[in-house]
């Protein structure tokens, strides 16, 4: 039996139709991945189930709720509705929870609502929470797993017919996501649910669901058994996002086409050259006129040089080997040695005992040229190590040495010197920008001239013409390019990047990535990439160091991730992360 | 994770007496500043209580320094400071020098009267605020929400002696609804009936007239910027109904700025209350103040400078406790920098 159904759903917002004639169909007892990228109008179709529009937004078609349409219903038979027959987890469970109030006061305000007699304590139980602790406890007070479970157990509370999990996992660990995963799947199995599993990451759709639908431009494009769709992709859209989602290293890729580079609105000329008009000039003096720049050229390991000293496709450039630079060590850029770093307070507070070890004997070594993704679960100290290693945060103990000197020895004006030195790129770019700046003001803040700023943001793959745009108007990964173009701006030599494509749909992360392997290779750039996601981490990195409660428990090549033996926690983690990458020979 | 709610609660006793104590410690000072102002205000105290009692006759310089003896006047200031904060804390804050009453009976008198005054103007400035904040956020007409931002910008740009005169003359001298003050003397009896009409003007004009556009905008943003917010969709996804929806998850969380400056503001309405007290004629302290200060009677000024201190005090007290329970998530202590 079919628990919901959309037939030829459109959605328009003013000015423009987002969902143009969607069908599908969601049974009960089974999950569907609705997968598409951002602005591909997945989010707007889940939230049209619940009647969550806007002003202005207008849904025409009909979305049965077994036999009932529910675009025909009045507002007060919708209200009985939502929460009762269809629940819905939002992508971020802390901002979805009221911080002002208790767990238990979420769950007993629904039921009450809905006049049911019903037991919200079972609701948390049932998604792996203890009850007891979590009842009294506010949104704030919980991990990120824990909000995401409370979230799931309110959704769900009541039983629905229908689960909408909205990127429900998308701000979680690889841990914590598959236990959140699962738990949604198997309560879907136990109590006959309909889920819809809106999603960007075509590698959980493969590993949690069981049908997947390919949206984009608000239609589907392609539906059909999850092992199906993914594994023999008919659509080209669907190989495009398969592609981009497999996250091969670069040195994997060799000969594929590069659909990253390929696909990008605004290819990256691999120098600080301006664009010409007409099209885009490369270092070999190479002229593409669609401004497309050549496959061979870019994103393929031992690329063009500064300056096209190498010729394009000439193996060998600086940079070395394009597994993340590995193969041949660079000067070293920055070490950490020993680091302890203490959160929680001084002083008085310190002594009561209200402290957490963030890192506890942390060290490690960057190069040039070199990228090293820290990866960990949440709570790990990854964003406590950015801190560190932007000079910002003092550790309590062990150095921190930049070019061989300690950075918390120099006088503070060296060390701001130094701060400039490093290129910070965030995971929230809009966050990071003054919310009154163009795109201009926000690089050239960091030191940029005019002429600057056009020949960063063509660096970026941007076209200069955005400089005066607002931030706010771009799309995720525009924002991210313009951070990086910042981050640039200062020449620095290591960049620091945390999380920056957590978030971004897998087509716009496989494009930044490719970039940042490129930043990398053609200017000899240090990067220190954090991120939760093993996936990603291999993609950009040679190297990986992987924290676990503060401390490096492993720190290796990429490459001999799956070969070696490794630490519990890194085997946990490669186990929990999934994948869409064929077993390589 | 029950260790860390205990740790929360533990936090919130401790820094609610943290707040208490430096409380008591600005309420210290003030009285060290309002004792300095007593002794160093010009003229004799003696002097000035035997021609008080005996009608305006200079007294002569025997009497007065006998006076002064058995007043202790000529102990060093440390000592009178002891003797005064003792009597202060016995509720006795001396004599008055022109009417020769202790001073306690003057503020029994006018005390309530103001309390009264500014607890009316602080209910009208909540709850009006709360209203039209809330309407000009959730109204989806465009008209009347910038005719409640204009009239808001209007009524934020006047002083509150203005306010307090326009009200007169509308109300009182042109339509002749309400009377303009004289409210009976402090030792006659007063009825409700009598009570009301006189009590809308200048609660009214103090209300208005002191930050309302500010508490209303605050209320407008506070609560607007909610209006898209993760948990208001949840709570609509999950079937509550609207007032729930609105006063639990939109005007809970969203009154949080509008409660921190409520705190503050307080003490400025005490202050108000001088100005439309002495507009109304109303028999508070305001005016018993200014009254003091023309005649210069000193300890009646003194008292009372140090009492709208405490007011000033506990109030701001009372928003940090009213923030901390709207939002747990306020710690009622300075964050700890890294």
């Amino acid at each position: 039996m079919n628990a919901l159904t959309f037939r030829s759903l459109t959605i328009d917002v003013p000015g423009r139709r987002v969902v143009d004639g969607l069908d599908l169909t969601v049974p009960r007892g089974r999950v569907v991945a609705l997968v598409g990228p951002s602005g591909s109008g997945k989010s707007l179709t889940a939230r049209s189930v619940v009647g969550l529009h806007r002003e202005g937004v207008r849904v025409g078609g009909s979305i049965l709720l077994g036999e009932t349409d529910l675009l025909s219903l009045s507002p007060r038979e919708l209200r009985a509705v939502r929460g009762s027959r269809v629940g819905y987890a939002f992508q971020d469970a802390l901002a979805s929870l009221n911080p002002t109030i208790t767990i238990g006061h979420h769950l007993t305000e629904t039921l009450h609502a809905h006049g049911s007699a019903g037991d919200g304590r079972e609701a948390l139980w049932r998604c792996g929470l203890d009850a007891d602790v979590v009842w009294g406890a506010r949104p704030f007070e919980l991990s990120g797993g824990q909000a995401q479970r409370a979230a799931l157990a309110l959704a769900t509370v009541l039983g629905p017919d229908v689960l909408i999990a909205d990127e429900v996992t998308t701000a979680l660990d690889p841990v914590t996501q598959a236990e959140v995963l699962d738990a949604v799947r198997a309560q879907a199995l136990d109590e006959e649910r309909a889920v819809l599993l809106i999603t960007h990451d075509l590698a959980v759709a493969a590993r949690w669901a069981d049908e997947v639908a390919v949206i984009t431009d608000g239609r589907i494009v392609e539906h059909g058994p999850s092992g199906t769709v993914l594994a023999e992709p008919q659509h080209p859209f669907t190989r495009e996002l398969v592609a981009a989602a497999r996250l091969d290293p670069p040195a994997r890729v060799r000969g594929e086409p590069q659909v990253a580079v390929e696909m990008s609105p605004h290819p990256a000329p691999s120098a600080r050259v301006p664009a010409e008009p007409g099209g885009l000039v490369e270092p070999g003096g190479l002229v593409k006129p669609g401004g497309l720049v050549e496959p061979g050229g870019l994103g393929e390991p031992g690329g063009p040089g500064p300056g096209g000293l190498v010729g394009p496709g000439e193996p060998g450039g600086p940079g070395g080997s394009g597994l993340g630079g590995s193969g041949e060590p660079g000067a070293l850029v920055m070490s950490l040695r020993g680091v302890r770093r203490v959160l929680g307070g001084s002083g008085r507070v310190a002594r009561r005992g209200r402290t957490t070890v963030a890192l506890d004997g942390v060290g490690f070594d960057v190069r040039e040229g070199e990228a090293v993704a820290v990866v960990g679960r949440s709570g790990s100290g990854k964003s406590t190590l950015v801190g560190v290693l932007a000079a910002l945060d003092r550790p309590q103990d062990g150095q921190v040495l930049a070019g061989g000197r300690d950075v918390w020895s120099l006088p503070d004006r060296d060390r701001r010197a130094l701060r400039r030195r490093t290129g910070l790129v965030f995971q929230d770019a809009l966050a990071s920008f003054d919310p009154r700046h163009t795109v201009h003001q926000v690089i050239a803040e960091a030191g940029a001239t005019r002429a600057d700023v056009a020949a960063l943001l063509t660096r970026v793959g941007l076209d200069p013409e955005l400089a005066e745009r607002r931030p706010r108007t771009l799309s995720g990964g525009e924002r991210q390019r313009v951070a990086l173009a910042r981050a640039l701006a200062s020449r620095p030599r290591v960049l620091l990047a945390d999380e920056p494509t957590t978030g971004l749909d897998v087509i716009t992360q496989e494009r930044v990535l490719a970039l940042l392997d490129e930043l990398r290779r053609d200017e000899g750039l240090a990067i220190v990439f954090v991120t939760h996601d093993l996936r990603v981490a291999r993609r950009v990195a040679g190297r990986v160091v992987v924290l676990a409660g503060g401390r490096v428990v492993d720190d290796l090549p990429a490459a001999d991730l799956e070969s070696t033996r490794t630490a519990a926690e890194t085997a946990a983690l490669l186990a929990s992360t999934p994948t869409l990458r064929q077993p390589t020979a | 994770m029950v260790l860390v709610l205990v740790r929360v609660s533990h936090a919130l006793a401790r820094s609610v007496l943290r707040r208490a104590g430096a409380a008591v410690a600005v309420v210290v000072a003030l009285s060290a500043l309002c004792f300095a102002l007593l002794d160093a205000a010009p003229g004799d105290p003696a002097a000035d209580i035997l021609e008080a009692r005996s009608g305006g006759r200079p007294p002569s310089a025997a009497a007065v320094a006998e006076l002064r003896r058995s007043m202790g006047l000529d102990d060093p200031p440390p000592t009178r400071y002891g003797r005064w904060v003792g009597g202060v804390l016995h509720g006795d804050f001396g004599t008055s020098y022109k009417t020769g009453r202790p001073v306690s009976e003057v503020l029994a008198d006018t005390v309530p009267w103001t309390l009264l005054l500014t607890g009316a103007a602080v209910l009208i400035s909540v709850f009006g605020a709360v209203a039209v904040g809330l309407a000009a956020a959730l109204t989806r007409r465009a008209w009347l929400r910038r005719g409640i931002e204009t009239a808001l910008f209007v009524v934020g740009g006047m002083p509150g002696f203005v306010v307090a005169l326009l009200l007169l003359w509308i109300f009182s001298a042109w339509l002749g609804w309400l009377p303009s003050g004289g409210l009976s003397g402090p030792d006659q009896a007063v009825t409700l009936g009598v009570l009301l009409p006189h009590l809308v003007l200048p609660a009214l004009a103090l209300a208005f007239g002191h930050h309302f556009g500010a508490y209303a905008r605050l209320v407008e943003t506070g609560v607007g910027r909610l209006r898209t917010a993760p948990h208001v969709d949840n709570a609509r996804a999950r079937g509550l109904p609207g007032r729930v929806v609105v006063a639990r998850h939109l005007l809970r969380p969203g009154l949080v700025p509008f409660a921190a400056r409520l705190g503050v503001g307080v003490g400025g309405l005490v202050a108000g209350a001088y100005a439309t007290e002495l507009i109304f004629s109303w028999p508070g302290i305001g005016r018993q103040a200014i009254l003091a200060a023309q005649s210069q009677d000193y300890p009646v000024l003194t008292a009372i400078v140090l009492l709208t201190g405490v007011i000033v005090v506990v109030a701001n007290l009372l928003g940090d406790l009213a923030v901390a329970w709207l939002d747990p998530r306020v710690k009622l202590e300075p964050a700890h920098a890294h």
